[in-house]
């Protein structure tokens, strides 16, 4: 237990390091893309739906932002984490080691960026737009739902990948449709409905909704929601460190 | 008492040449009813061994024996298809020097990261890290990337973090001797506290004078079973006098077609 920790922890700070060479501004510099995109998005759609949010294009650009962090952050840590066993192998092959803590710390280290960078600036958005500010305690809630789905989701890809070298190219078209299907740049009310019933199935749902109406809904947020966010993470978590488990004898033979 | 205990240990690996590593043509294979299961081979054949507390163990035999698959075994890298692994005490793998560095991070934070990898704890690394930069004399490189290094420099400090604490058991895969002739100095005699009285040793080594002279056992491994094992003196003769016959059959087949 202790082991596994500790070894977190140095490959948590690797990946940091290595990505920000070094340098807390780096995290900001990172916070510059989801940013430049709201922009771009709130530009080009944000006159013709901000009727969706109370006339507001300031309440569409946050809402573009919210997605945009949800998604970018699902796709980039489980994209990385995806070849994290592999390009490990003359390491694994040489010293006993718990094989889960690089995909862990590949999305650990997306984890902290997700803390320092963009938490602070949804607990602005939510004091900005709510004026209470005592829902900044519950912003932490979707985002950990976040982190543990992102967790699971990397353990099956950096699984699937030591058996199937040609995974990325599918797993390309499942995050081309996690981001579509999340409603990031428009409303969820536009799509006919029998489709929408669809869009609900998409894990990462219930993590935007339940962070929107945190951020900018005057109504309080619905816990159902945010239990069904933490739900979906834990059950992704539990379900992809199984089948990691299950299968990482294996692994040796293979890399 | 046993410091390690194998009880007819047999492994089977696959063999990556036959696996397809790719989605697309196994489906087409599958479809096509073409698919066949990727072949297996059996590296170690019913392996039982048992190595005493402070027992210094050569493992001797020609390439592709199943040499270092045994001490991955014993490491707990591999696991055993059927029988089983008992060893007991802290294990030390000597690691092939600098595989566990990353070129971008400073010195200091790889002594932190290669020793965690070894298996020891954070706090113990963080503690060790000025007498760790002293031994590989790379006192002034504390904060510097590790690209920045030369080869020896890199092996030296690999060698400074894999020796700085004393193992129950020691795994060596090939002795080595590092850096230029004051350093290999230096490294000799680390390696020589290390093999000390209580410390067990299982050494892969192709030298089989030092096979001969550091270690009280051997083993000779030949296709994965062994061949003989006993006093390090004995089982060296005996391999020797195989490659020798061989040799000499091969050379008499030779001269028989040759005419």
């Amino acid at each position: 237990m202790r082991r596994s920790f500790d070894l977190l922890f140095v490959l948590t700070n690797r990946a940091l390091k290595t990505r920000y060479r070094g340098s807390i501004l780096g995290v900001y510099w990172s916070l510059l893309n989801p940013i430049l995109m709201t922009v771009v998005y709130t530009a080009i759609f944000g006159y013709q739906f901000r009727s969706f949010y109370g006339n507001s294009l300031l309440l569409y650009a946050f809402v573009v932002f919210i997605g945009l962090s949800v998604v970018n952050f699902f796709t980039q840590s489980t994209i990385q984490a995806l070849p994290s066993v592999v390009v490990n192998s003359a390491l694994v092959n040489k010293i006993r080691l718990p094989m889960v803590a690089f995909p862990a710390a590949t999305v650990a280290a997306y984890g902290v960026q997700l803390a320092v960078g963009t938490l602070p600036i949804l607990a602005i958005l939510t004091v900005v737009s709510t004026h209470q500010p005592l829902r900044i305690l519950l912003l932490p809630l979707p985002l950990v739902g976040l982190i543990l789905l992102s967790a699971g989701v990397a353990f099956l890809v950096s699984t699937a990948y030591v058996f199937f070298r040609d995974i990325p190219h599918l797993y390309e078209v499942v995050t081309f449709l996690a981001w579509v299907t999340s409603a990031v740049f428009y409303p969820a009310a536009i799509v006919r409905e029998d489709v929408r019933r669809l869009l609900y199935l998409n894990p990462l749902f219930p993590t935007i909704e339940s962070l929107r109406q945190i951020v900018i809904e005057p109504q309080l947020p619905e816990p159902a929601l945010i239990a069904a966010s933490l739900f979906n993470g834990v059950v992704a978590c539990s379900f992809g460190y199984l089948i990691f488990n299950g299968l990482k004898r294996q692994f040796m033979d293979l890399i | 008492m046993n410091a390690v205990r194998l009880e007819r240990v047999t492994l089977w690996r696959r063999t990556q040449e036959e696996y397809t590593f790719d989605l697309k043509r196994r489906i087409f294979a599958l479809v096509q009813r073409r698919y066949r299961k990727a072949g297996r081979r059996r590296v170690l054949d019913d392996v039982s061994l048992r190595v005493q507390r402070g027992e210094k163990l050569g493992i001797v035999g020609p390439n592709g024996s199943g040499k270092s698959t045994l001490l991955k075994i014993i490491c707990g890298i591999l696991e055993p298809t059927s029988g089983s692994v008992e060893t007991h005490g802290a294990i030390a793998p000597l690691i092939e020097l600098g595989a566990g560095f990353d070129p971008d991070l400073p010195v200091v934070d790889n002594i932190v990261l290669y020793g965690v990898l070894l298996g020891r704890s954070r706090d113990e690394m963080e503690a060790k890290i000025p007498q760790i930069l002293s031994f590989a004399e790379l006192e002034e490189y504390g904060s510097s990337p590790v690209r920045v290094l030369s080869s020896g420099m890199a092996a030296r400090l690999g060698f400074a973090i894999a020796t700085d604490t004393s193992p129950d058991i020691l795994i060596l895969d090939e002795v080595w001797a590092i850096g230029d002739e004051s350093f290999r100095n230096k490294s000799r005699r680390r390696i020589e506290n290390l093999w000390h009285d209580r410390v067990t040793v299982l050494v892969v080594s192709h030298e089989l004078q030092f096979v001969r002279e550091s270690c009280t056992n051997a083993i000779w491994l030949d296709g994965g079973r062994i061949r003989a094992a006993g006093p390090a003196e004995a089982v060296v003769a005996e391999y020797l006098f195989s490659i020798e016959n061989s040799a000499v059959e091969l050379l008499e087949r030779a001269k028989a077609t040759l005419g």
